[in-house]
């Protein structure tokens, strides 16, 4: 049946095209266009795929006398709400951490369909039978959530908090600073007199130290970019960069006084550097020895 | 590469990706998405980029998925609403029931298509590594993982549309 044939190939382009090296778009065009039915395949079992892999339950927690989920390596996942089977019952709070290693990436997905990305070294707390809150404890993670004007889905940081009032947002809380990207929607810091409504393309930096908070343009589409390996800057510091590196590469990299407040503007696509961080020192215009138990970014002799 | 570079780049080539973007089914909309896409490229410097013309292809591509998504999302809206003012809309303990059994139907259509094609389903589609770095993980080649990844996706097209009609 010719449908079959057609959804055959399209999932092809799926997969094919799901690989962030795809660079066959011409060939990919030439099937587009040889029949109006073949984008609404593609696009038909795109949407049908994401939507099913946001459903999908975690697998479940291994029983440990520890007080946390112990992340094991692979996929082990913290249990949700909907697994739990009492959310609708019990509406106590019941918090639960989930945590990654450096280096490693994991994404959860919620009850209501949010999902949270976590980078590596970082460290959410969720609540059992609230799927509609989260607390970044520290590291970075994008929220893309399920918009509900009735029942906002709230992030706390520090001492702040965001509430969403659209879709997509990345929130980084590191070295006493508290980073907030939006990438669709928006989302609201601390709403209330001195609240702040950020909108896609708009990010802001709030200070621990000084609690001085200022609102930046970002780069809307390369919000969350470090999902899929790839750090943007423009105009971040070498100790922001050197930070990150650290959390997505699982290494200790730490920049010298002398570099750390040079700014940088680039793309560093962090599956490239294999994990040796050194690769990276061409392109931030630096050197990277090893000192000790760590590295550290020096300026070049 | 600088804003001011990938935006040549995509001067020199905005026929080809309005063409590749109507390829997509924009119709009459394929002007308003190259622009969005104009747009962005020019808010953003984004620093050296390997093959400049393929990044400008897949922010098309990814502008009309994000369109299609917001299509469909508005349709089910209008869906929804339409059900709501006629006073079926199933109350909100037994949403919750039939969202648990839909997430458990979901599972079973996973584990189905076998271990080691869930697992790399999970890893790609839910834990968000690419291909590459799946395949490396568990010592296979790119194309085992890819055809793995074909069958983990055709068990959950078929289970969402027995979930769709049911």
């Amino acid at each position: 049946m010719e449908q079959n044939d057609i959804e055959a190939r399209a999932l092809d382009w799926v997969v094919r095209v799901g690989n962030p090296a795809f660079a066959d778009w011409e060939g990919f065009q030439a099937w587009l266009e040889a029949d109006p039915r073949h984008a609404a395949a593609y696009h038909g079992l795109s949407l049908d795929i994401e939507e099913t892999a946001a459903v999908v339950p975690p697998l479940p927690v291994p029983i440990v006398r520890r007080r946390w989920p112990v992340w094991a390596g692979g996929a082990v996942a913290a249990s949700l709400a909907l697994v739990a089977g009492y959310a609708v019952l019990d509406d106590r709070a019941a918090p639960y951490a989930v945590e990654t290693p450096a280096g490693t990436m994991r994404t959860v997905t919620l009850a209501d369909g949010s999902a949270v990305t976590l980078g590596g070294a970082t460290r959410v707390v969720l609540d059992r039978n609230d799927p509609r809150t989260a607390t970044l404890d520290r590291g970075q993670a994008m929220f893309v959530v399920r918009h509900d004007a009735s029942d906002p889905f709230e992030v706390h940081v520090g001492d702040a908090k965001l509430v969403d009032v659209g879709t997509a947002f990345d929130v980084k809380r590191s070295r006493g600073e508290t980073r907030v990207a939006v990438s669709e929607g928006a989302v609201d810091y601390n709403p209330g007199e001195q609240g702040v409504r950020l909108t896609p393309g708009q990010g802001l930096v709030a200070s621990d130290a000084t609690g001085a908070v200022r609102v930046l343009a970002v780069d809307a589409a390369s919000v969350g970019s470090w999902r899929g390996s790839v750090l943007a800057y423009e105009g971040a510091t070498l100790a922001e960069v050197a930070d990150d590196l650290s959390r997505a590469l699982g290494v200790d990299l730490r920049a010298d006084p002398a570099v750390a407040r040079r700014a940088f503007s680039g793309s560093i696509a962090t599956a490239k550097l294999a994990g040796d961080p050194r690769r990276v020192a061409p392109l931030l215009g630096i050197a990277i020895r090893r000192r000790g138990n760590h590295w550290v970014m020096t300026a070049r002799p | 590469m600088d804003s001011s570079g990938l935006e040549a780049v995509f001067l020199a080539n905005r026929p080809t990706l309005l063409r590749f973007v109507a390829s997509l089914g924009a119709g009459e909309a394929a002007e308003d998405v190259v622009h969005e896409l104009w747009l962005r490229i020019r808010s953003a410097p984004t620093g050296p980029i390997a093959s400049p013309l393929s990044y400008l292809y897949r922010m098309a591509n990814n502008l009309m998925l994000d369109r299609h998504r917001a299509l469909r999302q508005a349709e089910r809206r209008d869906r929804d609403w339409t059900e709501t003012m006629s006073g079926s809309e199933a109350p909100s303990a037994e949403r919750v029931l039939i969202g648990r059994q839909h997430a458990a139907l979901v599972d079973d259509a996973l584990r189905s298509v076998g271990e080691r094609a869930a697992a790399i389903f999970r890893r790609h589609r839910i834990d968000g590594i690419e291909q590459r770095a799946v395949a490396a993980e568990f010592g296979i080649s790119l194309s085992t993982v890819e055809g793995d990844l074909r069958k983990a996706y055709r068990a959950m097209i078929d289970v969402k549309r027995r979930l769709d009609e049911g």
